[in-house]
């Protein structure tokens, strides 16, 4: 079973994303922010990692910077959830290591159709 | 209403009281760097969330009040009574769309109208909603021919994507009229790697979509 880890510090939105995840037949791992998502990054194997952008204590841009610093987890594509239309901001993302992202609002379909692409 | 929704409305309710005490305290105590970061934040959360549950008046609303907060936080605007005035105005408003995000009540419309107003003036941003638009069957119908130079880094087999799955998923978008591939940069057997992709490809594909869906595959 593939694992992903959600990075999200909006309740709704992390709870329909592992909800979709969990009922295609993924094993989901939850941080409410980017440094309890780092919490996670202890060994265990994951296969994608999805983390919103803005988030307290740890932001998405961190989050990604600090996956990609631990030689275990240097190749897991990480796909950011946003609604930033700015091309600077995915710029910046994308350069601290991020493979692509997801933009806000999407629906079940496209979030797992999107996860499938990256992570089959 | 379905549970994500009935979560969403919890969530905001908190988030609205979270901002509330935000600008209470800078109130109180003076405006600081941090703040309006966590007031920016806090907007765009609720912006965020709100445009995946449907509540659209919110998200809209949320994007151009976040507006006002990120030109503040990257220097371009000031932080003034007035924005801060509208802004806790705006608190107000937001909880009465938690009830009403159609806006089907007079008092609501007349209130959101108006804030609209004052934010759009904040932000310097001429109502764009104003322009001619093409509708969305205009756009569906409407042919266009791209041409794709996909160039994928050297890492992309090691990150686990096999970019003959990206060609497929262009090609179901329309018609890919030409594809040249090229492999003019393999290297010669001692320099190869075996884990580098070293391939590239140049498509003409005539499809119906945009451009962002194009790209969409690729996600870039």
């Amino acid at each position: 079973m593939k694992t992903i880890l959600i990075a999200d510090d909006s309740d709704s939105v992390r709870e329909l994303v592992s909800f979709t995840l969990e009922n295609a037949g993924y094993n989901v791992l939850i941080g409410v922010d980017g440094e309890d998502a780092l919490k996670h990054l202890n060994g265990v194997e994951i296969d994608l990692v999805l983390t919103d952008l803005h988030m307290p204590k740890l932001d998405g841009i961190g989050l990604i910077k600090s996956i990609r610093s631990k030689p275990q987890y240097q190749y897991v594509p990480i796909l950011f959830l946003t609604t930033e239309s700015q091309a600077e901001k995915k710029e910046e993302a994308k350069a601290a290591g991020a493979t692509g992202w997801i933009v806000k609002p999407f629906v079940p379909e496209k979030l797992l159709a999107t996860v499938t692409k990256v992570i089959r | 209403m379905d549970h994500f929704k009935l979560k969403f409305l919890e969530e905001a309710a908190d988030l609205v009281e979270d901002l509330e005490k935000i600008l209470l305290s800078v109130e109180n105590d003076g405006i600081k760097a941090e703040s309006i970061e966590e007031i920016f934040r806090v907007m765009h959360t609720i912006k965020g969330s709100s445009s995946m549950f449907g509540f659209d008046v919110i998200s809209e609303f949320t994007h151009h009040l976040e507006t006002i907060y990120d030109l503040v936080r990257t220097g371009k605007i000031e932080i003034s009574k007035e924005i801060l005035d509208v802004t806790l105005e705006s608190i107000d408003h937001i909880r009465s769309l938690l009830g009403d995000d159609k806006l089907s009540q007079d008092e609501n419309k007349e209130n959101h109208d108006r804030l609209m107003s004052k934010i759009k003036i904040l932000t310097g941003n001429i109502d764009s909603s104003a322009a001619p638009k093409a509708t969305l069957l205009e756009k569906k119908q409407r042919l266009s021919t791209y041409y794709v130079l996909f160039k994928p880094h050297k890492s992309l087999l090691s990150k686990g994507t096999n970019p003959l799955y990206l060609l497929n998923d262009l090609q179901d978008l329309g018609v890919t009229s030409k594809v040249l591939w090229h492999l003019e940069d393999v290297p010669a057997f001692p320099e190869l790697n075996v884990k580098d992709c070293y391939a590239y490809w140049e498509i003409v594909l005539s499809c119906t979509q945009s451009e962002t869906e194009v790209r969409d595959v690729f996600i870039c």
